[in-house]
């Protein structure tokens, strides 16, 4: 049978022995190259090793500079943010409306101190004519951190002193969201939920076309209002005559109309 | 990387296999040295996990057989020899002492692997097929064919058994 005389044919043939063994250390001299190849030298490890740090301390520097932790809003109709980082620098100038944005691009702030920055707006022509008209302007520090925000919502009302009508404030991003939900500047949120611990019935389109001053002088009424009734009670009561005034609503029909 | 345990037991395991078909294919010592090379060097740097033993021993097969082809292309191009002439070239340095070996030798180099795989190595012409990547009709046609050769050149009467 073919098979059978082929099988006894192909027996005959076997590895020699000296080629099973060059073949074993030639493979071992092979993997030892392979491996001393693949090993990183001494020098190329430290430099490897130093190229890594570098990268690590780049990438985790652009990180600490480039992660904003305050804005600073400036409304004053051009209306702009600033993105402010840990170290105090402007990191991004963005318009919040269409005048915003032409006055962000006039203005080279990146990389300012926010107080520098700040400075630079005020000193704008625009700017300068907009405040002698008297418009109001609105500066709003936000941010998660309440003592940066106070240390910088302080040093931006030192700078506008006798700039102008100038309201600087500060709260949380969450803040500034509740406010931008009903359509308010920050300042002007916050004043109106004082004036709704004094009359449940203030709406915020109350306080939109209101200037500051006008809402300060009617927070004050109210105020005084609320003092006087306290007081009134007190007497009142006494007396051992307890006595009711009416709500809250002829309080706030008594501040528009004055 | 395979260890130096696991490269040392499949030397062992299978270098006359590889041996046998280095003297199907092959002109020189050499060349075989080359091929044990080639092959075993492909095994320790392989990361197939193999299934079987079996699949190991075809595994190893394919890579030999595509080592010698690749030995034989590369003598082809330096010495640009014609196809007909490389399929003729006397394969093995080793005397084959027997008519069958020599009848084997002689075939083109197409038949010669799948003689060795059939009638040696005992592998069925769809395993066949799926070692050399080749169809399973192809396999059959080439059976049938260096089966006609051997008959002619031996004398002998016997039937290729399809399996």
């Amino acid at each position: 049978m073919l098979n059978r005389k082929i099988q006894e044919a192909y027996q005959g043939i076997v590895a020699e022995e000296s080629l099973k063994n060059n073949t074993k250390q030639w493979i071992q001299q092979e993997r030892i190259r392979r491996e001393q190849k693949h090993k990183p030298r001494p020098v190329l490890k430290l430099v490897a090793a130093i190229s890594v740090f570098i990268l690590l301390l780049g990438s985790g520097g652009a990180w600490f500079y480039f992660t904003p932790t305050a804005y600073i809003t400036i409304d004053v109709n051009p209306s702009i943010e600033l993105s402010v980082n840990r170290l105090d620098r402007v990191i991004g100038v963005q318009g919040q409306n269409e005048d915003g944005d032409v006055l962000a691009a006039s203005l080279d702030l990146k990389g300012a101190s926010y107080e520098e920055a700040f400075s630079l707006i005020l000193e704008d022509s625009w700017i300068q004519s907009l405040l002698a008209e008297d418009a109001e302007m609105e500066v709003a520090v936000i941010g998660e951190q309440s003592s940066q925000n106070e240390q910088m919502q302080t040093a931006l009302e030192q700078q506008a002193k006798g700039q102008g009508n100038i309201y600087c404030t500060s709260g949380s991003t969450e803040l500034a969201s509740s406010a931008a939900e009903v359509d308010l500047p920050l300042g002007k949120y916050k004043a109106y939920l004082v004036l709704k611990e004094l009359d449940p019935s203030v709406q915020p389109q109350d306080l939109q076309s209101l200037p500051m001053p006008a809402i300060r002088d009617w927070i004050d009424s109210l105020q005084q209002e609320e003092t006087q009734q306290e007081k009134s009670i007190a007497e009142e009561s006494s007396q051992g005559e307890p006595q009711r005034n009416g709500n809250g609503k002829r309080r706030r029909q008594a501040h528009t109309s004055s | 990387m395979r260890s130096e345990a696991e490269v040392n037991r499949a030397i062992d395991q299978y270098a006359d296999m590889v041996r046998r078909v280095c003297f199907t294919y092959m002109k020189n010592f050499a060349d075989t040295e080359d091929i044990f090379q080639t092959v075993f060097l492909k095994y320790v740097l392989s990361c197939v996990e193999f299934e079987s033993e079996a699949h190991e021993k075809a595994w190893i097969l394919r890579v030999t057989i595509n080592a010698c082809k690749d030995v034989l292309k590369s003598f082809f191009r330096t010495k640009q020899v014609s196809l007909d002439e490389m399929i003729d070239y006397p394969a093995a340095e080793i005397e084959p002492h027997s008519d069958v070996l020599e009848a084997v030798l002689r075939l083109p180099a197409k038949y010669k692997d799948v003689v060795y795989l059939h009638y040696y190595e005992g592998y069925t012409a769809p395993e066949i097929a799926q070692i050399l990547n080749k169809k399973v009709n192809t396999v059959y046609t080439l059976l049938s064919r260096a089966k006609r050769v051997l008959q002619k050149e031996l004398g002998g009467e016997e039937e290729y058994a399809e399996s």
